[in-house]
């Protein structure tokens, strides 16, 4: 700096400057992301997303071509001469060095998101799993409403008297569903509800054979059914995750149940609520710290479990004949291939890691010593 | 195919060690015997008791099931999907196979399984957790994202994918289960040895001239395992339900090794005509199996927990 330069600037009078009402919006949120703890925090963890997904995405295509199988003879056969089996490398995009293949997969999934193309049906992978990863969400986000529905009440319930004999059967309950093979509960759930009881409609995919699909916008059936107003479709549709939903609401309320419990009454018999109460707090406000203290353990325990539950999902897919990710995940590993497998654990990866951050997020809100360096 | 224990134990831990700091390190630091572990768990609750009878009960059919059962497990009978009857007190399959003799053969291929990949997971856990914590710095946070990164995955798709390309060898199943449970190991025992380093008797070893590697072997591990030990009995329900789940959808253990996700997979197509026996049994041991696994977990966990 030359001191001698006059300071030209700050002469002048300052100009308001005029903003319009978008860039006051994105300034708005700019100030909150670099200035408030939490929007620092918020920026810190999608950092850390990015080479995550690097990570998730060079490491299945490392698993896949580390494993002792030979993708060619699924489509020249066992028995076939070294041309053949040299023309299908070529078809496949595997002729040329294992570096080369991560360099153009990574080239077209960053700059056009392309999965490639399934080795099998010859389909865009991306599209492929579109139309399938939403019948996975749908069933485990249903699931999960259901299970906090169910869970985050009775394990205060059961905290509210402890060692008492409701109490005691709460846990019971949720020592014993939370160790439970989710798949076999839901062939004895359909044994009872639909060849005995006929309750609910057997276990054959979404819909009711006589039923038509609504038109598909979202393929999310139940979305899809609401928006083209098929009232009957979309009632079908319930009725038939009815029972794939309530078999892993009723392995997940276990764990939810018992860290609810748990976590309540470790809030209640806290020392800061104590002080609270002898400070003279007004008991509204006292239950409100309850309740906040007590559910980001329930909060953190549930981003972890819907990761597992979406991994193991092909399960419960398998024993009601849902075509979702899970399912799609299993057929095309039988089948070797590689591009569609790679896209349904990188979109599955990805969606655990976009939860898991939103579970950070709301958990950074609840309890202000995350915020603060703290770490999970 | 939940997991229930490694979350849980994790967080159960951090909403206790409030409660722990004002105890005695000595307490802290006496290493109960298994005897005294054992007898505990015996004067605890009914359910205790149960569970514990359970976990004998199939370690006993894990050793002598293949040896006791009335049919040969792997040779058709010539009653074809039949109900439970005298000569068959489960039912036979749509192989022909007796299901009762299955049943009892199977955990010596499940329950084996479990407790080798648990062993694997808790001491491959272990060590990795302990090299973590006690080189601080940028190579134990690295360790400490990756498992992050690896917690991220769809692991049980991803366990699919192993088993399937590596052929659904025995082997093959171990090693992934086991790898599998490493990130919960890890973390429990980065937490425990967090907290056990900064305590006066490692404090003393290291005036006494012992070297890291030596203090961190000798004094810290020891102190560290109970946490890991209280999670492997949790760790091992959840192995026999990925065991059997791979099973279940063809990715594991094939027919007819006698295994009860593969036996459960067999009468899959029969519940909805109303043949409940083929998929009924099989899951039945193994609920209790996993059941009694879960109870006594629990109650080594107590039991840790009471201890800090």
């Amino acid at each position: 700096m030359n001191a001698a330069t006059p300071p030209t600037t700050a002469t002048l009078p300052a100009a308001p400057v005029e903003r319009s009402p978008g860039a006051k919006r994105a300034l708005k949120i700019l100030g909150f992301l670099f200035v408030t703890d939490l929007g620092r925090f918020i920026l810190k963890r999608l950092a850390f997303i990015i080479p995550q997904l690097l990570v998730v995405v060079i490491g299945t295509f490392f698993l896949l071509r580390w494993l002792p199988v030979d993708p060619t003879s699924r489509v020249v056969g066992f028995v076939a001469t070294d041309e053949a089996r040299a023309q299908a490398r070529a078809t496949l995009g595997i002729d040329v060095s294992q570096g080369t293949q991560l360099w153009r997969y990574l080239k077209g999934l960053i700059l056009h998101f392309d999965f490639g193309t399934s080795w099998n049906t010859q389909d865009h992978v991306w599209n492929e799993i579109v139309q399938r990863f939403p019948v996975t969400i749908q069933l485990t986000v249903l699931a999960f409403i259901l299970s906090l529905l169910i869970a985050i009440p009775v394990g205060r319930a059961a905290a509210a008297k402890p060692g008492k004999l409701p109490d005691k059967i709460t846990l019971g309950y949720s020592l014993f569903a939370g160790a439970q093979p989710d798949f076999w509960w839901g062939l004895m759930f359909v044994y009872v509800f639909f060849f005995l009881l006929k309750w609910f409609p057997a276990p054959l995919g979404q819909l009711s054979p006589e039923i038509s699909s609504p038109d598909v916008h979202t393929n999310f059936t139940l979305i899809d059914a609401l928006v083209a107003g098929d009232w009957n479709a979309f009632g079908d549709n319930i009725w038939h995750y009815g029972l794939p939903v309530i078999t892993l609401a009723f392995v997940l309320t276990g764990p939810i149940i018992k860290m609810t419990r748990q976590s309540v009454l470790s809030v209640v018999n806290s020392d800061y609520i104590l002080y609270a109460k002898a400070a003279g707090y007004e008991a509204k406000t006292i239950r409100w710290y309850m309740l906040r203290n007590s559910l980001s353990p329930v909060i953190t325990l549930s981003g972890i479990l819907f990761g597992f539950m979406l991994g193991g999902a092909v399960l419960i897919e398998t024993v009601f004949s849902l075509d979702g990710l899970g399912v799609y995940a299993l057929a095309r590993t039988l089948a070797t291939d590689f591009p569609a497998i790679q896209g349904a654990v990188v979109v599955m990866t990805t969606f655990s890691l976009l939860i898991y951050l939103m579970m950070d997020i709301v958990y950074a809100v609840l309890d202000p010593r995350v915020r603060y360096g703290g770490t999970r | 195919m939940t997991e229930m224990g490694g979350p849980n134990i994790a967080i159960e831990r951090e909403l206790d060690s409030q409660a722990s700091l004002g105890l005695q390190e000595n307490e802290l630091v006496r290493a109960a015997t298994m005897r005294e572990h054992f007898i505990s768990i015996l004067k605890g609750s009914l359910l205790t008791k149960i569970g514990l009878l359970f976990v004998i009960i199939f370690v006993l059919l894990a050793i002598f099931g293949p040896y006791i059962t009335p049919f040969d497990t792997t040779a058709a009978t010539s009653s074809v999907n039949e109900g439970p009857s005298g000569s068959h007190i489960f039912g036979t399959d749509a192989s022909g196979f007796d299901i009762f003799s299955r049943v009892l053969a199977a955990p010596r291929i499940d329950v084996t399984i479990a407790v080798v990949a648990t062993l694997l997971s808790l001491v491959m856990g272990s060590l990795i957790g302990l090299l973590a914590s006690f080189f601080r710095g940028f190579a134990g946070e690295l360790v400490m994202r990756a498992s992050d990164t690896v917690q991220a995955f769809p692991l049980f798709v991803l366990a699919i994918v192993v088993v399937v390309g590596f052929g659904r060898s025995y082997a093959v199943i171990v090693i992934v289960i086991a790898l599998l449970n490493v990130p919960i190991y890890l973390r429990l025992i980065r937490a425990e040895v967090l907290s056990l380093r900064e305590r006066t008797f490692v404090e003393a070893a290291r005036a006494t001239g012992d070297r890291g590697v030596s203090i961190a072997l000798r004094h810290v591990l020891p102190n560290a395992m109970t946490p890991g030990f209280a999670q492997a009995s949790i760790t091992f329900g959840y192995s026999i339900i990925i065991t059997a789940g791979l099973s279940f959808i063809g990715a594991g253990v094939q027919p007819p090794t006698p295994e009860w996700g593969s036996m459960i997979a067999a009468g899959k197509d029969g519940i909805i005509i109303g043949q409940w026996w083929t998929s009924v049994f099989p899951g039945l041991a193994m609920s209790m199996c996993v059941f009694g696994f879960a109870v006594v977990g629990e109650a080594v966990q107590d039991i840790f927990l009471r201890r800090t």
